[in-house]
């Protein structure tokens, strides 16, 4: 199956519960629903290889006539108060994590990245599709809410990025003041800018908008401050972006995003002129992460332009020659703070299983 | 194979009343002021040999200088090879690098030293310099695909270590866009100028956009400028069977180059100085480095 485009999967998210509705009788008794039904439970089971197996195998015509019987059932439920409702009755949490492997499994991860990447498809559109019904019930919506983030995380991180913000918008529409949710998608937009050349601008505008919601719904998050802070420098606005960073760097902020809050706030200052500054700001990155590779290399940068031919050389030399450091903080952030997508996924996955 | 004119070496170094590279110092101060230029000269993507000092025009800053050539065989150069050794390098990247590594391995001269640092979103030696080829060529040999890339930090730190002392060549590898860097182009220029290493940048032609609207053009690289800016150039392979071309032509450029040596007039203001090279004759392509910097004594 192609995967579809970018905006073919807004789209689709958009309308999540679009399936026709069947009357119930039908829906009890349908062998596609039941079939269905049965991938679902050995998933939940634990035969996840052999339920993904049986899942690829079934055609899109079974699958969607499968979905629009379930929603019809749900829909039942209000009217029908004898009828199971097939959330409580379904596992229905498992259902979205089956979708979502099966997508993996569609469209896997590829490593050379002179590749365009392999985007979320079908699967993981019903996957949402499957959570956009379990934020309907609040012991499920929680669950929902976590999934539109992993799967919105997992595209950041594959750099599909308009499946990355359509994920986490349709997550946004059941979760408006979501602070994960809203750093999220602010921060695709951030990398969004940064990948491409046209709508820049209006890119770096939305994902200021975002990252400023997620602040107001998180004031305490650092993370948030050091993706608006350079956010904002990317617009231009200078001061402000100090202003942010320097609001970031709290007793009890997360180590790593006081790291980057001075390390960014040191190559701020180095391109504003302020050596001195620069310096000073790159050694408290330093004192945080002593094998910082990026406030080490700024360091030597700042050095090298005051003339510092030495000390410049001594602080590159240190990152090259140090063996087995941990990864950078900027590297996680570069990948829009999504780094932990996979680990999400995998403890909702456990989650699952019945 | 798009191989584009010709490559070359420039680099600037002012030292003090020695000719001796290895005693010059990468500044002008108020007391010292003799300036040397490394310049490949090409005629067709052939080298040109058997030119002398009074062949080369320079003018420094649109003063002209008079020049003599100095003698190479006494200057030993430093080679840092630098290579991307992010997810992207695959086997047969490999095996080019390998095949790569040892031409240049081959062209240079006993007294030349080699290091190799590899990066991905993790900058490192694999080999500090050194004149044990073996080590050169076990640590290319070693490079192993991870992680993102952090192109223009690596060529940073490349040049942050250069020998200030000395000549050094930089050969950056690299088949992707950087990803993981804290510095960026409008950093790597300003460093650029202030070194006095010279940078070829090596690269693949990308088959494909890696997202619509990509900021990479197939043609170009956002290092070919500063390559060039440091009288280096890029080398665009069309594939990666063809990479080890491009590495042949720098390492032939290794035995045909000159350098020219100068003396200033007058006390070298600080700042970028503008500089000129060309043949008084003919119509051969002249390759050198685009400037040089004297640091203000002010700002440390």
């Amino acid at each position: 199956m192609p995967p579809a485009t970018g905006r073919a999967f807004a789209l689709l998210l958009l309308c999540a519960v679009c399936a026709p509705a069947v009357p119930a009788q039908q829906a009890q008794r349908d062998e596609r629903l039941v079939r269905y039904e049965s991938v679902l439970l050995a998933y939940a089971g634990g035969d996840r290889d052999e339920a993904l197996q049986r899942l690829g195998e079934m055609s899109w015509q079974t699958l969607d006539a499968a979905w629009a019987l379930l929603l019809s059932q749900v829909k039942n439920v209000a009217t029908c108060p004898n009828c199971a409702d097939p959330v409580s009755r379904l596992p229905l949490p498992a259902a979205a994590m089956l979708h979502l492997d099966r997508d993996r499994l569609d469209n896997p991860r590829q490593f050379d990245v002179e590749q365009r990447p392999r985007c979320p498809g079908r699967q993981a559109q019903r996957a949402l599709q499957v959570a956009d019904l379990l934020a309907t019930r609040p012991e499920t919506r929680e669950f929902a809410r976590r999934l539109f983030l992993g799967a919105a995380q997992r595209a950041q991180w594959d750099a599909c990025m308009e499946e990355a913000v359509a994920t986490g918008r349709a997550g946004l529409a059941l979760f408006p003041d979501d602070a994960d949710l809203l750093l999220a998608v602010g921060a695709s937009y951030e990398k969004w800018a940064r990948l491409v050349d046209v709508r820049t601008a209006s890119l770096l505008g939305d994902a200021a908008r975002h990252l400023e919601r997620a602040l107001a719904a998180d004031p305490g998050r650092a993370t948030t401050r050091v993706h608006l802070g350079r956010v904002l420098w990317r617009q231009g606005r200078f001061e402000d972006a100090r202003a942010t960073f320097e609001a970031a760097v709290t007793p009890g902020a997360d180590a790593g995003a006081l790291y980057l809050a001075h390390t960014f706030l040191g190559h701020l200052h180095h391109r504003a002129g302020r050596s001195e500054a620069a310096v000073e700001c790159f050694h408290r990155a330093l004192a945080i992460a002593p094998l910082g590779q990026a406030a080490a290399l700024g360091l030597a940068h700042a050095l090298r332009l005051r003339g510092d031919t030495t000390g410049a050389g001594q602080s590159a030399d240190q990152v090259l020659a140090a063996r087995d450091k941990p990864l950078d903080p900027l590297v996680n952030y570069l990948a829009d703070n999504a780094a932990g997508a996979e680990d999400l996924l995998d403890e909702l996955r456990e989650g699952t299983r019945r | 194979m798009r191989l584009a004119p010709a490559l070359l070496a420039a680099a600037l170094v002012a030292g003090g009343a020695s000719l001796a590279f290895a005693q010059a110092v990468p500044q002008f101060s108020s007391d010292v002021g003799v300036a040397y230029v490394d310049v490949f000269v090409s005629d067709h993507e052939r080298p040109v040999p058997g030119l002398h000092g009074h062949d080369f025009e320079l003018r420094d800053d649109g003063v002209p200088q008079r020049v003599e050539l100095a003698e190479i065989d006494a200057m030993p150069v430093q080679v840092l090879l630098v290579f991307d050794s992010s997810n992207s390098l695959t086997g047969e990247k490999r095996a080019a690098l390998r095949v790569a590594g040892d031409l240049l391995l081959a062209a240079l001269r006993p007294v030349d030293e080699v290091g190799v640092i590899a990066f991905s979103d993790d900058i490192r030696w694999l080999a500090r310099p050194t004149l044990d080829r073996r080590a050169v060529h076990e640590a290319i040999a070693s490079l192993q695909p991870v992680g993102a890339t952090a192109v223009y930090d690596a060529l940073a730190a490349a040049l942050a270590v250069a020998d200030p002392r000395g000549r050094t060549l930089v050969i950056l590898f690299t088949d992707e866009v950087d990803n993981s860097s804290l510095l960026d182009a409008t950093d790597l220029r300003a460093a650029a100028v202030r070194s006095s290493a010279l940078v070829h940048l090596v690269t693949v032609r990308r088959r494909g956009p890696f997202v619509p609207n990509t900021r990479v053009q197939p043609d170009s690289h956002p290092l070919q400028e500063i390559a060039e800016l440091t009288g280096g150039r890029a080398w665009i392979a069309d594939s990666v069977a063809n990479l080890t071309a491009a590495f042949t032509r720098i390492a032939a450029t290794f035995a045909t180059r000159y350098v020219l040596r100068y003396e200033p007039a007058g006390e070298p203001t600080p700042g970028w100085h503008r500089l000129e090279v060309k043949l008084r004759k003919g119509k051969a392509k002249v390759q050198a480095r685009r400037g040089y910097w004297v640091p203000d004594p002010a700002v440390r």
